[in-house]
């Protein structure tokens, strides 16, 4: 071939490499790239009871399609037989939220994060009041059911998702935040066990936080802090040491507990802890009395498949706890509550088919049953019948935040 | 907030309307080359006839001095430049410059491993980025292509069109045809594998190679050979079990030949053909284990007679077909097109519908190729007659005494007619009978040219002049900052020139000052309006105005970026500088997020005519996505609905560019 020809070949293979060349080259042109998290799995429906107002937060709209799925907060204030919707306005909360009520009535709401949000927001509710105010959290809520707590004096603490999962305090108002513990402090509390993560936070009528982890091990990861005189105080202090108060399990079989709800329940906290081991996970309910003896109930085996889809705090004026556990069938659904320390489990029937959440008020358990923007109340007190109570439509904001 | 723009579809009336308009201005440019040349060439002729007349001499055309073409080639040549020229025109389809990534590219690629699908990624990337503009380019291209082919038989310009037309293959087959799915499950070659431009690629090797390559009958037993094993080793693949294709009807679900020709038949396409389509489909759905036999056996036993036909055949080209060979050969070739197009028109469904369609798929190319390689066996180019002797186009003529002398050898141009075009445009003595005189005065130089000669390089300038104004704007594109703002304009429309005061407001930065508009008199100020604590337009739209700042460069300096909180609840400035610091934002020294009350907020809301409300049950605030250009002297010029539309990379570039463009405009009054 001419030299020639050799000439014009190169010419148009560099013609092409060019082609090439500029087209790899393309990606070093400024792109528009929206920073995001990884977002965590919103928390399973929760309801808290104390004895100013009842609150429970379930998702509602297309559940099938994460942007289009809201969760949603009904209240009911203390006497009054009505549930409300009180989902908190500015933020859209299809990423989850998380509700800590205080048993002054004070009410803290935080959003997680969703979509392209990569940061979380708070809201406040005065007692009585139907306005909330917003509020800032200088990291992102973990998302836990109890990963919120209000105080009676206001004062808030907060669960964080970030490595070490550490929890922050606020005096009232939530304006000036503080380090209260984190996972690894936990771990080298007196009589602590190996903390992976903090999993709840609650403060007591006293004032005093206390703390529930998930642990590995027998013992039950329930915290509060070795000097409880000092560190109950309306600013939430952080405390130098802090003890384990949770039981221990003994030789069960349990190899990793963890505090799936912690709340106040007026002598100190009551709660729910899950227990897992040898194949084999459970339920127990742990009620811990301030400056007391913790107590735990007999264990809810959690059937193979199942899986905890609700819980319930606060009933029975403090101490009673409710558990919604569902498996893989449709039909496959089981409501049990405890009435408080010393009592047994016990089933106030099936709830209505397509319980999502529960809630406890007094001696009353709630049902909630949502049907896209639609969502029925059933309540059973005791072992009686459920009876349907409310029938509520929710103007769910479809689109507005996909 | 406003609904999400609709991002812009396969026949998007703006993208379509600035691809038309690209097609018209580089058509005339096209024209205009094309008529320069007919109008040089033919002023040639005129002015020939006119010296010859001045002379008293006879005109006659010039004598064509090719050389004769190989059978084999010629055909090759003939068929693909024919079968390129095709596939330009299906570029032109009003589908291709937004349906062409979605609808063809990225499926065709979407059961490829993932390092396909990052390299048909980048190919898309531009396409998205500018559909119009690759869309013109492409039918530039494919055009050009054709006609170069068509146009230049021989020579060096014949053989570059060879040679580009193997570039652009593999181009279309990496970035645009995932390889033709050869990685990817499913592989069959009655739906098209290895891709039809593989052989558009063999067709450009066999036409770029050197004329000394088609002496002989080798050519024609390398591409027998190959498209022999290429027969049985598809064969193979197809009778391999459980990929499906003996499976007609799977239970309720269809196997994997019926289920493609099922989807095949669904596409836009007259009724009778989707009938006859449909028509095999349930054929096949009731029979696939006898269709798939069939072809199994046909595959591999035509893969085998050409294969055989390939080894018993020797290379000289003086030494005859073996008969047995040409005995099961034609046949055997017979019987392959009658099964290319009758897999061409059931299950290929010829390929071209739906409004995308790039080409008739792989048949009629698999068919031509084994056809120009039957011709090149059959009829081989004698040893030198490739070079330099006269005659027709038939091949293997008796070699002329140039082309004995340069037998096995690579071939000189000399006495080659390109680009000299040593030829007679006048007749002369040595080509024809003497009773032309030789004329007594000098002769100019153009008066040695060969007219036909003329033409025919006219032509072939014409023809790489389309290949060029296609390929320009393409590398054009690939190259630019931003993707089309016409894309932008698609989702959001035009951007609106206004004139006007801004209305003026005074509110907080993070850092608690206060920031008035006349504060930032004397630069160019964008100003939009943000949800610090949206989830989904603000992130992005605050994302393209940092990158509008970067596409700016140095004109950035006299550039103010500020957004206005567009949240009555969450306003707080510890919220507002949590959104700059999400959005890598604080550090941009000319980027201000102003918040204040909600009294104040109001007001800047209403004189800018910004709805902001909150909604119930979780749901986001709902506010306008506007963008205001307020030029230095503080009067509104450009307003930009930012709406991000389906929010792909494509869109947001173009807004950035977009509003780049705008500013720049701004600045420059």
């Amino acid at each position: 071939m001419s030299r020639r020809a050799w000439v014009v070949i190169g010419a148009l293979l560099v013609v092409a490499v060019a082609l090439l060349v500029a087209l790899v080259a393309s990606s070093d042109r400024p792109t528009v790239s929206v920073p995001t998290v990884a977002l965590q799995t919103p928390p399973p429906p929760a309801g808290s009871t104390t004895p100013t107002v009842a609150t429970v937060v379930l998702p509602m709209g297309h559940l099938a399609d994460p942007a289009n799925t809201f969760y949603e907060l009904f209240d009911r204030s203390a006497g009054s037989p009505t549930w409300t919707l009180s989902t908190p306005p500015g933020v859209a909360d299809n990423g989850g939220l998380v509700v800590g009520p205080s048993s002054g009535g004070v009410v803290t709401a935080g959003f997680l994060p969703s979509a392209d949000l990569t940061f979380s927001v708070l809201a406040t509710r005065a007692p009585g009041a139907s306005q909330w105010s917003p509020a800032e959290l200088p990291g992102t809520l973990a998302a836990e059911p109890d990963g919120l707590a209000t105080g009676p004096a206001g004062q808030t603490a907060a669960v964080l998702s970030s490595t070490g999962t550490p929890v922050l305090a606020a005096g009232p108002g939530a304006t000036t935040w503080h380090r209260l513990v984190s996972a690894a402090e936990l771990t080298e509390a007196t009589g602590g066990c190996r903390v992976t993560r903090v999993s709840a936070v609650a403060v007591t009528t006293s004032g005093l936080p206390v703390v529930g982890a998930r642990c590995t091990g027998a013992d039950v990861g329930l915290f509060e802090p070795a000097s409880p005189a000092t560190a109950s105080s309306p600013d939430l202090p952080a405390p130098g040491r802090w003890v384990r108060v949770g039981p221990s399990l003994g030789s069960s079989g349990v190899t990793a507990t963890t505090v799936l709800r912690l709340q106040d329940d007026g002598p100190g906290v009551a709660g729910l802890v899950e227990t897992s081991g040898a194949g084999r996970s459970s339920v127990v309910a742990v009620w811990d009395p301030a400056g007391g003896t913790a107590t735990i109930s007999a264990p809810l085996t959690v059937p193979t498949g199942w899986t905890v889809q609700a819980t319930a705090t606060g009933g029975n004026a403090g101490p009673g706890l409710a558990v919604l556990l569902r498996g893989p069938a449709a039909s496959d659904v089981r409501l049990t509550t405890v009435a408080g320390p010393g009592g047994a489990w016990s089933s106030p029937g099936p709830p209505p088919a397509g319980t999502s959440a529960v809630a406890t008020v007094g001696d009353e358990v709630d049902a909630f049953v949502p049907a896209g923007a639609e969502l029925r109340i059933w309540a059973a007190t005791g072992s009686g019948p459920w009876h349907r109570t409310a029938d509520l439509i929710v103007p769910i904001q479809y689109g507005s935040s996909s | 907030m406003t609904g999400m723009g609709a991002p812009p579809g396969p026949g998007d009336s703006s993208i379509v309307a600035e691809f038309h308009h690209q097609l018209a201005t580089q058509g005339a440019i096209v024209l205009a080359v094309v008529a320069i040349l007919f109008i040089a060439w033919n002023q040639l002729r005129a002015m020939q006839y006119r010296r010859a007349v001045a002379r008293g001499e006879a005109f006659a055309p010039g004598a064509d001095r090719l050389p004769p073409e190989p059978a084999g080639r010629r055909f090759l040549r003939i068929a693909f430049g024919l079968l390129w020229l095709f596939d330009g025109l299906l570029q032109l389809q009003s589908g291709m410059p937004t349906g062409l990534p979605s609808q063809v590219i990225q499926p065709a690629a979407s059961t490829s491993p993932s390092w396909v699908r990052h390299l048909v990624d980048s190919g898309v990337n531009l396409w998205t980025n500018h559909p119009a503009a690759a869309a013109a380019s492409t039918v530039w291209i494919q055009v050009g292509i054709g006609l170069l082919l068509l146009v230049a038989p021989r020579g060096l310009w014949s053989r570059g069109a060879g040679v580009v037309s193997v570039a652009w293959g593999l181009v279309v087959w990496s970035f645009g045809n995932a390889f033709g799915g050869i990685f990817a499950p499913g592989l069959t070659l009655l739906f098209g594998a290895p891709g039809a431009i593989v052989f558009y690629i063999v067709a450009g090797v066999l036409v770029a190679l050197p004329d000394g390559a088609w002496s002989g009958r080798r050519i024609g037993r390398y591409t027998l050979g190959g498209a022999g094993v290429l027969l049985i080793g598809f064969g193979v693949l197809q009778a391999w079990p459980g990929r499906g294709f003996w499976q007609g009807g799977l239970d309720t679900h269809p196997g994997t030949l019926t289920a493609m020709v099922t989807q095949m038949a669904q596409s836009s396409q007259p009724h009778a053909l989707s009938s006859l389509v449909s028509s095999f489909a349930s054929f096949d759905g009731s029979h696939g284990w006898g269709v798939n036999l069939v072809a199994v056996v046909a595959m591999v036993l035509l893969g085998a007679v050409l294969l055989v036909a390939a080894v018993r055949t020797g290379e000289e080209g003086d030494v005859p077909v073996p008969a047995t060979v040409v005995r099961l050969l034609r046949p055997a070739l017979i019987v392959l097109a009658v099964l290319c197009v009758a897999d061409w028109v059931l299950i290929e469904d010829l390929g071209v519908w739906g409004g995308t369609g790039t080409d008739p798929n792989s048949m009629l190319p698999l068919l031509f190729v084994t056809f120009g390689g039957y011709l090149a066996l059959m009829r081989p180019a004698a040893v030198g007659s490739a070079v330099g002797s006269p005659g027709g186009p038939e091949a293997a003529t008796e070699p002329g005494p140039d082309a004995r002398a340069e037998a096995g050898a690579e071939p000189e141009p000399a006495p080659e007619p390109e680009p000299e075009l040593v030829g007679a445009g006048v007749a002369r003595a040595t080509d024809t009978p003497s009773s032309v005189p030789t004329p007594p005065a000098q002769r100019s130089w153009w008066e040695g040219i060969d007219s036909k000669r003329a033409a025919r390089l006219a032509a072939t300038a014409g023809a790489a002049a389309i290949v060029l104004v296609g390929v320009a704007p393409m590398a054009a594109a690939a190259v630019q900052q931003s993707a089309d703002p016409q894309i932008a304009v698609a989702v959001d429309g035009a951007p609106t020139d206004v004139s006007g005061p801004a209305p003026a407001f005074s509110l907080t930065a993070p850092d608690g000052s206060t920031v008035s508009l006349a504060d930032l008199r004397g630069e160019t100020v964008v100003l939009t309006f943000l949800d610090p604590v949206c989830t989904t337009d603000c992130p992005i739209i605050a994302q393209e105005l940092r990158v509008t700042n970067e596409l700016l460069g140095a004109d950035a300096a006299r550039v103010r970026f500020v957004a206005v909180v567009a949240n009555p609840i969450y306003r707080s400035l510890q919220t507002v500088a949590d959104f700059n610091r999400q959005e890598g934002l604080e550090s941009q020294s000319n980027w201000l997020f102003l918040t204040g009350s909600v009294d104040a907020l109001q007001q800047v809301w209403d004189h800018y005519g910004v709805t902001v409300q909150s909604a119930p049950a979780g749901g986001m605030v709902a506010h306008s996505d506007v963008v205001y250009v307020i030029d230095a002297e503080g009067r509104i010029r450009r307003i930009l609905n930012s709406d991000p539309g389906s929010a792909d990379g494509s869109t947001e570039s173009s807004f950035s560019g977009l509003l780049a463009s705008q500013v720049t405009q701004v600045q420059s009054r």
